[in-house]
């Protein structure tokens, strides 16, 4: 095993790691700002592939505005849906937010299927980047450091809007205590809407920025909520470090654990998850509960 | 300053508050007074728009607060400290308080705006961390505070917005003796300072009648009575109602 391969089994586990950030991100901001476990998450991960498909008629030269415009979209249907569906059942119990949440799950994915049909549907990157790397004398997709760029991009942008702003330092406050929030003049129901709107685009993202490397049918969209949620039990939920950290784990625990056990790959991660939730329930760097005096 | 007129409002058929009207002066500190159950709580809930009344209305500054949210009354010129202590446990007080600043500093400007203002808030934090006495706590985790201390976060988060009218909901509540003293003396001098408009309920007597300019009393949702604290004390229905023989003088 020389150094050069590991460096490609490396590369190929940051890529899955890329996807996976995009994914798992949005999940874990609205868990950390609304309190609500969102099991359509990987529902608006899939919307984001199909709508993608949907404004460049399937035509890979589209992708960049393309992804633009789904987010755009993302951020519009985030909106609406925090809106009209989310904000009647905050304050209500936990089932009431699940059974909601996993309504939207069945509804988009029949809608999908009732809209473009229940085909499956691939894309196939645009012809500059439609080429390999080679790396170690083996073929690497140039279209991953597209998705390895994309999450280092969205990862920074939002360190930046957590940190740097006067709204992100408003989120990062909603996580704690929104009546205490309230109390200081904020429009709290404005703030969580946008939240929403911005993890939900986050996920239309991230299922668009997948569809130029893998087919998409309405059932990935079941994979793609499992795979958020171990995301963010390891990361830890309600954090974005979190989600980033879980996620570059996960994805290089696949890469380099199809080397030892080709077929069960799959079973390191699981292993990973049950010493987290043994250990660190809240995750590796969730906030573990806290106590009031 | 503050008006509440004609204020009605009930929980499944029980009555909370029953035709409750009074008024809080500019400048003066008003204790809100009565025995558990009297309606302060939900008195207080109303004015900070948690509850809309199911009738009448609150008015401040000749403004109408009633049916709004509390984020608006806050906007309008209301400052909040609850009796569960308001601070960010996890964050230090100088967090805390810049925090509050920053909440209401930034409303008429770009939503976007970059901490580059983050200095300026900084001061205005140092500011008023100096005014509640915790300038040599800035960085202690709020967690950590003694319960007097995390009142004070609580009140210099409230004056952040630069209220007209503050809201404190029993602030001698959970205190002991040494610090009650100390708490009374530091409301009164660093809102009598600020000229600041003071509405606030509490249990402990002796407080009330020190602190007090005007005093209302409420009784089963109703305004038992409402005067000075000379009068109040030697109201022979507050007596009855509240007080105990003890305060009555001969």
């Amino acid at each position: 095993m020389d150094i050069g391969f590991l460096l490609l089994q490396f590369l190929t586990g940051l890529a899955y790691a890329s996807s996976l950030f995009l994914l798992a991100v949005g999940l874990s901001l609205i868990f950390g700002a609304l309190g609500i476990v969102n099991f359509a998450h990987g529902s608006f991960y899939m919307l984001g592939a199909y709508l993608l498909y949907w404004v460049v008629r399937g035509n890979p030269e589209g992708l960049w505005w393309g992804m633009l415009l789904v987010v755009a979209l993302g951020l519009v249907i985030g909106a609406l849906v925090e809106r009209l569906l989310m904000r009647p059942v905050y304050g209500r119990p936990e089932h009431y937010q699940i059974l909601l949440t996993y309504a939207l799950l069945l509804v988009i994915e029949d809608g999908v299927k009732l809209l473009f049909g229940p085909a499956y549907k691939s894309l196939g990157p645009p012809a500059a980047l439609a080429y390999p790397v080679w790396i170690a004398g083996a073929p690497f997709p140039a279209y991953y450091f597209v998705q390895i760029a994309l999450a280092l991009l969205v990862a920074g942008l939002l360190w930046f809007f957590l940190q740097r702003t006067r709204t992100g330092a408003l989120v990062r406050a909603a996580t704690l205590d929104r009546e205490m929030l309230e109390a200081l003049g904020v429009n709290v129901p404005k703030l969580l809407t946008a939240v929403f709107a911005l993890g939900v685009a986050l996920a239309t993202l991230g299922g668009a920025a997948t569809l130029p490397m893998q087919t998409v049918s309405p059932g990935i969209a079941v994979e793609a909520v499992i795979s958020a949620f171990i995301v963010v039990v390891v990361g830890g939920l309600g954090s974005v470090w979190g989600a980033l950290l879980g996620a570059f784990l996960i994805g290089e625990i696949q890469a380099f654990g199809v080397l030892i056990l080709p077929d069960f790959a799959i079973a390191f991660v699981y292993l990973l998850m049950v010493v987290v939730l043994l250990v660190r329930p809240w995750g590796l760097l969730g906030r573990p509960p806290a106590v009031r005096t | 300053m503050l008006e509440i007129k004609h204020v009605s409002k009930s929980f499944f058929g029980f009555l909370a508050l029953d035709d409750v009207s009074m008024r809080v002066e500019k400048g003066s500190f008003h204790a809100l007074v009565g025995p558990n159950g009297a309606g302060k709580t939900t008195l207080f809930n109303v004015v900070v728009g948690r509850y809309p009344p199911d009738g009448g209305e609150v008015r401040l500054e000749e403004r109408r607060t009633s049916g709004l949210a509390t984020y608006r009354v806050v906007r309008m010129g209301l400052g909040i400290s609850f009796q569960r202590s308001q601070a960010f446990l996890s964050m230090s007080v100088l967090e805390n308080v810049m925090l509050a600043v920053l909440a209401h500093q930034g409303r008429s400007r770009a939503l976007m705006r970059s901490f580059s203002a983050e200095s300026e808030a900084k001061t205005t934090a140092y500011e008023l961390i100096g005014w509640v006495g915790l300038a040599d706590k800035t960085e202690t985790p709020t967690a950590a505070l003694p319960l007097g201390d995390l009142k004070r976060v609580d009140i210099a988060m409230a004056l952040a917005g630069k209220p007209k009218l503050l809201l404190l909901d029993e602030p001698l509540a959970g205190l002991s003796r040494s610090e009650r003293v100390s708490m009374v003396n530091f409301i009164e001098g660093l809102l009598r300072g600020l000229g600041i408009t003071l509405l606030f309920t509490e249990h402990d007597t002796d407080a009330v009648l020190r602190l007090a300019d005007r005093i209302t009393v409420l009784h089963q949702g109703r305004v038992l009575a409402e005067g000075g604290p000379d009068e109040i004390k030697n109201d022979a229905r507050v007596i009855e109602a509240f007080l105990g023989e003890e305060y009555a003088e001969g």
